[in-house]
């Protein structure tokens, strides 16, 4: 029988726990730490060059971290008796061999992993491939190389996914098919870490954000908790003090006015800080919520803005005010 | 260790049924110029296995390589590697297994080779010439199959450690030829010093030597220098790089 929902109960968490990884002097990674939880669909966020695929090859075992650990039900992914049969990975469809065909790849995939062959026609069916499963590799676009690459990671029939940009080449159906899998999959118990440049599709598929920008991590939360703590504006007796103060302690904010700022803290926050900068403040109120693009520009827009060759340390991250 | 998968990752791609195809067209052509074409050139018009299997050498030298590179290091030029060790992230055990998988196509293609050159060198003997000539034999185990063997360990060293399609191909079939070019160009300078050096180079005459039971612990120095320690590198490379 075909089934089109994974099997994923009592899912197993990824943890990711201090890592950091160096290449040369630049740190890819900075002590980065994060949960990603069994029915949750986690959204993993950054500009190009944060460290999300590092961080997403350290958790899979492709590259080591220089501190820190990644582990998938409490263990490193390398010390997994069959990893496949736990967590499905996609990072690249571009790894896939061109020489083969679509249903060869499943198949042998299938009995690397130690499942039936049927499995391979089944998964292929999954995907929506099945029409082109005599069709080698080569051939394939790169949406359907994306539905294949996922294929190989829903093969083992695991608990966990984790896919990097698996929504990259789809058509606006395959995009909603991979929605509905990915939102079946948590809702049957499964873990899913999801990283994206689509924020549209981040936001209707997520419950959970992870956003990191220079290998650091910026925010993390529920979607929810993100979109509506994004947005405080305040105003200040003297604005350019108060331009200064975000300035020092790396808050992004815009200029909504001539007197007024919105800034990506959360109105207590923006109080203490306020506080702690013998600021006098004339206006501070929550928001509306913003959308997720929104979100994530103030929450990396500033790190982008910072002149290129600072030493990663000398850069503002955006952090709450304690 | 999963030798099995790895011989059918590569006996199942476009690229494997080609090549294979060719090499088995290309060894047949050898086996039958060299089996069948003896009589006629020979002055006793015999057929000799040892000089049969010698013109089988030839394409040989070339497929042994190409095979080997691309079934130990091909994963990593076409960027597979990344799903294999997703999904076996042992990887010493995955190069383990694709080192034996290798070995297990030479020992068939060998084989082929040796029950061709036999057939070939009947035929041409018995049926088409003098008689054919089989108390050569023992130079095809001790000389020609000696050569195969360094080719086919020097091809694994050279994949292990550069890990590479072009670049492992370029090596396991530049190096043998440079070093033999070189080992002509001394003899005919005369330099001792550079002879031996050759000498420390030249694996295939080493594995010859070695295989003739005439070998000195001069004539391990190739086998240190062009198989053990590349391997040694490329097992701590393979075990250490990262893939992405």
């Amino acid at each position: 029988m075909t089934t089109t929902t994974p099997s994923a109960a009592a899912g197993p968490t990824l943890e990711v726990r201090g890592v950091t990884k160096r290449y040369g002097a630049r740190a890819a990674v900075d002590d980065l730490s994060f949960v990603c939880h069994p029915g949750t669909v986690t959204g993993f966020l950054g500009p190009n060059g944060a460290g999300k695929s590092t961080t997403l090859r350290i958790l899979t075992g492709l590259a080591t971290a220089d501190e820190g650990e990644a582990l998938v039900g409490g263990a490193p992914y390398r010390s997994l008796a069959h990893p496949a049969r736990t967590i499905g990975v996609m990072l690249d469809a571009r790894a896939l061999h061109g020489g083969r065909t679509g249903l060869e790849t499943l198949r042998l995939t299938a009995a690397t992993v130690g499942m039936p062959a049927s499995r391979a026609d089944e998964v292929l069916t999954m995907v929506g491939l099945a029409d082109a499963g005599r069709k080698r590799v080569a051939g394939y676009s790169y949406g359907m190389r994306q539905r294949l690459g996922i294929g190989v990671a829903l093969i083992g029939d695991p608990a966990v996914l984790v896919l990097d940009e698996p929504a990259n080449g789809l058509d606006p159906e395959g995009i909603r098919w991979m929605r509905r899998l990915l939102r079946s999959f948590a809702d049957a118990g499964g873990t899913v870490l999801l990283s994206s440049h689509q924020l549209r599709e981040v936001e209707a598929t997520v419950d959970r954000l992870v956003v990191i920008s220079q290998g650091r991590l910026v925010r993390e939360g529920t979607l929810e908790e993100l979109t509506s703590e994004s947005g405080t504006r305040v105003s200040a007796l003297d604005p350019k003090a108060l331009r200064a103060a975000l300035d020092r302690h790396g808050i992004a904010y815009e200029q909504r006015s001539a007197a007024e700022l919105e800034v990506s803290l959360a109105p207590e926050d923006m109080g203490r800080l306020a506080l702690k900068e013998q600021l006098v403040l004339t206006s501070l109120g929550a928001s509306d919520g913003s959308g997720l693009e929104e979100v994530f520009f103030a929450l990396t827009g500033q790190l982008e803005q910072s002149p290129a060759g600072t030493a990663p340390d000398a850069q503002p991250v955006p952090v709450p005010i304690r | 260790m999963r030798p099995d998968i790895d011989l059918r990752s590569f006996l199942d791609t476009r690229g494997a049924a080609i090549l294979l195809t060719l090499s088995l067209l290309a060894v047949l052509g050898f086996a039958l110029l060299g089996g069948l074409i003896q009589p006629s050139l020979m002055p006793e018009g015999t057929s000799d296995i040892s000089l049969t299997f010698f013109f089988l050498t030839l394409p040989l030298s070339l497929i042994i390589p190409v095979i080997t590179v691309l079934m130990t290091a091909g994963e990593w030029s076409d960027h597979s590697i990344q799903n294999t060790l997703l999904q076996r992230p042992a990887r010493l055990a995955v190069l383990t297994s694709k080192v034996l998988a290798t070995a297990a196509v030479f020992l068939v293609l060998v084989a082929l080779s040796v029950g061709l050159a036999a057939a070939t060198t009947w035929i041409g003997g018995e049926l088409m010439g003098q008689g054919a000539v089989f108390s050569t034999v023992d130079e095809v185990f001790t000389s020609h199959l000696a050569v195969l063997l360094a080719t086919l360990l020097f091809s694994l060293a050279m994949a292990m450690v550069l890990q590479s399609t072009v670049l492992g191909m370029v090596a396991a079939i530049g190096v043998p030829f440079v070093v033999s070019t070189a080992g002509v160009i001394a003899t005919a300078f005369g330099s001792e010093l550079l002879s031996d050096i050759i000498r420390a180079l030249d694996l295939q005459t080493a594995a010859m030597v070695i295989a003739g039971g005439e070998g000195t612990a001069f004539d391990l120095l190739p086998l240190l220098l062009l198989v053990v320690v590349p391997a040694a590198l490329g097992i701590r490379r393979w075990a250490v790089r990262e893939v992405g």
